[in-house]
């Protein structure tokens, strides 16, 4: 085991005539909580598409807990998804015709012990206060309520690395920073590390490193 | 959790869900009992000529004789050629020819049919299950037997006696006029060979045909039904513009009206609409698919496999198409169980049915009813029903066939 959770070596991305990221060097020990902050547009989302293999880096490598991405069929990559990351979104994406517990299984679909599954996900959705909304749909939850549930979704796997994207930005002040912590605390408990995408500078101050963007490029290595 | 995840999926889009399941329900059942009604009525078309043991009927026009008295034949009942009658057995698809003689007897106080039938199966091979009292004929007989209306008209009762033309015959039997058809049919049946004697005898015959004992002027053909239509068409150009060739096929123009007069008609409809079922499966897979390419990307970022995710999907249309085949099955079997039976009421061609319409009381109704089962066509439920699922998931994995390029631009915030 590796202790650098994500490596990145000269990673270039582009979108048809866009050069989206123009050649990204990175390096994040695990258990650390950084922050990527940058202007709009200047590549943040895509660098998390990269790091996750949602999205192909055109030239460079991507390394996940010392496993090198490049080359990965689409079935090897999902299931490094499945084992080593958790993903938490701006717009929660949750599967609306699912319960909340039945959202937090989602990812474990393909694990045998099905009684451990539920029970990880049971207690998951208790630490993250919801103990008592198991079976209540997305639609019938509050926007807060649904950002829990999708960071509960993102654990159940035991992940080394969340990647967040903006995960606070859908909710009021208050609520982002009862995610948040949430966010902090259960990254902790499970040891993973915790690479957040981020607007709110109070966050970005927050995190053990800070990853500024711009233009496709890291303006500093470290902070 | 994949089933549960499906089938909340499905209950989560319950009208689009409903929608489909209906549209692969109503293709599967008009399939079904468009097959179903078409295979009685085409059932109904082959009885008239069915229930006289063939296949085909064949006959050649003949003239009017000089005076109508005695023994005549009817127009439509001319001397077959010998060698013609050799010819029909020799076709290939032939399996029997029965040779008849049928005869009016048209005396100044009675008038009768009368049929002299050779052996077999379309001959006196048929009297014995439509015997009421008596006895069957067999080929050296010189007894009758006859028709149960005949009878109670004139009294007639077996072990009594009936004169024709001159010649005093024992009465052997009595056969339901209820049962069987109104093809071949007459008042008084006889074997062959008698009725040929009475033919050749007569003045009446003798003044248009060179008829001799030997010969006949009615023909019942059991042919192979492959080959009927073949058979058909040979015959006919045999017998030249004069011959009256009566099959299943010539009995669909007495059934005109008839919506369903093939098989083949009800399956062209049938697939016509299930082209349609297809197209809209087709679009509504199309449009699920479309309207949850976002939720599809979100399993891919946690996780699922395309192939997996395509499972999925693969998976809600099966159990779609499933519930539709199934409701369209359940409804075309309650459908086919209430309908029970086809009736079709054919009014026979007066050369399959002659009668002398100058005597009243001879003028024999010629419509038949015909009263046919529907049943369940098993291959057409088992072929629609496949049919349906294969659509389905067919659809399906045309759809979702290969992982989107750019997930991650579906889960990107907007
Ligand atoms: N799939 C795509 N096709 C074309 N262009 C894209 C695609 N994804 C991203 N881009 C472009 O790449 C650039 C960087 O996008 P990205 O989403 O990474 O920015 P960002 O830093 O996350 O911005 P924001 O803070 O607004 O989320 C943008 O100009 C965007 O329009
Ligand atoms: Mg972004």
């Amino acid at each position: 085991m590796t202790d650098t959770a994500i490596q990145l070596q000269g990673v270039t991305k582009r979108y048809g005539e866009l050069q989206v990221l123009k050649g990204i060097d990175l390096s994040v020990p695990a258990g650390r909580f950084v922050a990527v902050i940058g202007k709009s547009g200047s590549g943040k989302s895509t660098l998390l598409a990269v790091m996750s293999g949602l999205e192909k880096a055109d030239g460079g490598d991507v390394l996940l807990a010392g496993e090198n991405l490049s080359g990965h069929s689409e079935a090897r990559m999902a299931e490094l998804r499945r084992r080593t990351i958790g993903f938490v979104f701006q717009s929660f994406n949750l599967i609306p015709s699912l319960s909340a517990l039945d959202n937090v299984l989602l990812p474990t679909f393909f694990d045998g012990d099905a009684a451990a599954s539920r029970a990880r996900a049971v207690s998951l959705l208790e630490q993250v206060g919801l103990g008592g909304r198991l079976h209540h749909r997305p639609s019938q939850l509050s926007g807060g309520e649904q950002q829990r549930v999708a960071i509960a979704r993102a654990l159940v796997g035991h992940p080394k690395i969340l990647l967040a994207d903006e995960p606070t930005g859908n909710l009021d002040a208050e609520t982002g920073a009862d995610v948040l912590g949430l966010l902090l605390d259960m990254t902790r408990i499970n040891g993973a590390t915790l690479l957040i995408v981020t607007h709110d500078l109070d966050i970005a101050a927050r995190a053990d490193m800070k990853i500024e963007m711009k233009d496709g490029r890291i303006l500093n290595g470290h902070a | 959790m994949s089933l549960r995840y499906a089938l909340h999926e499905l209950d989560y889009r319950r009208g689009r869900s409903l929608v489909t399941v209906l549209s692969i329900a109503v293709s599967v059942l008009s399939a079904v009992l468009l097959t179903a009604v078409a295979a009685s009525y085409a059932r109904a078309v082959r009885a008239p000529v069915e229930t006289v043991g063939a296949d085909m009927v064949v006959q050649l026009t003949g003239d009017i004789p000089p005076e109508l008295k005695g023994i005549v034949f009817p127009h439509p009942n001319a001397l077959l050629p010998a060698n013609a009658i050799a010819a029909i057995a020799q076709l290939p698809g032939v399996i029997s020819v029965t040779r008849g003689v049928y005869m009016w007897e048209l005396a100044s106080d009675h008038y009768a049919a009368i049929l002299g039938l050779a052996d077999g199966e379309a001959g006196l091979g048929s009297f014995p299950a439509r015997l009421i009292d008596g006895r069957p004929l067999r080929t050296d007989d010189r007894a009758v037997i006859l028709d149960s209306d005949f009878a109670a008209k004139s009294a007639f009762k077996v072990g009594g006696e009936i004169d024709v033309a001159g010649t005093t015959f024992p009465v052997a039997g009595i056969v339901d006029a209820a049962r069987g058809g109104k093809v071949a049919r007459a008042d008084v049946y006889m074997p062959l060979a008698a009725a040929q004697r009475l033919a050749a005898a007569a003045p009446m015959v003798q003044a248009l045909y060179p008829f001799r004992d030997s010969d006949a002027n009615l023909l019942l053909v059991k042919v192979d039904r492959q080959h009927l239509e073949e058979v058909v068409d040979k015959t006919v150009a045999l017998l030249g513009k004069k011959g009256i060739v009566s099959s299943e096929l010539s009995m669909r123009d007495a059934l005109s009206g008839v919506l369903f007069l093939s098989q083949r008609m009800g399956l062209i409809v049938a697939l016509v609409i299930g082209v349609f079922a297809a197209a809209f499966v087709l679009r509504a897979t199309a449009s699920a698919v479309a309207e949850r390419r976002r939720e599809l990307a979100v399993l891919q970022a946690i996780g699922w496999p395309w192939r997996c995710v395509r499972r999925q999907v693969l998976l809600e249309n099966g159990l779609l198409a499933l519930a539709g085949v199934g409701a369209g099955l359940v409804m075309a079997a309650i459908l086919v169980g209430l309908l029970g039976e086809v009736s079709v009421s054919v009014e026979l061609p007066w050369d399959l049915s002659s009668t002398p319409h100058f005597i009243p009381e001879a003028t024999l109704d010629r419509t038949q009813t015909i009263t046919v089962p529907i049943s369940l066509p098993w291959e057409t439920a088992a072929i629609a029903g496949l049919g349906g699922i294969a659509v389905a998931l067919a659809s399906a994995f045309a759809l979702a066939r290969s992982a989107p390029a750019h997930p991650w631009s579906l889960l990107r915030n907007e």
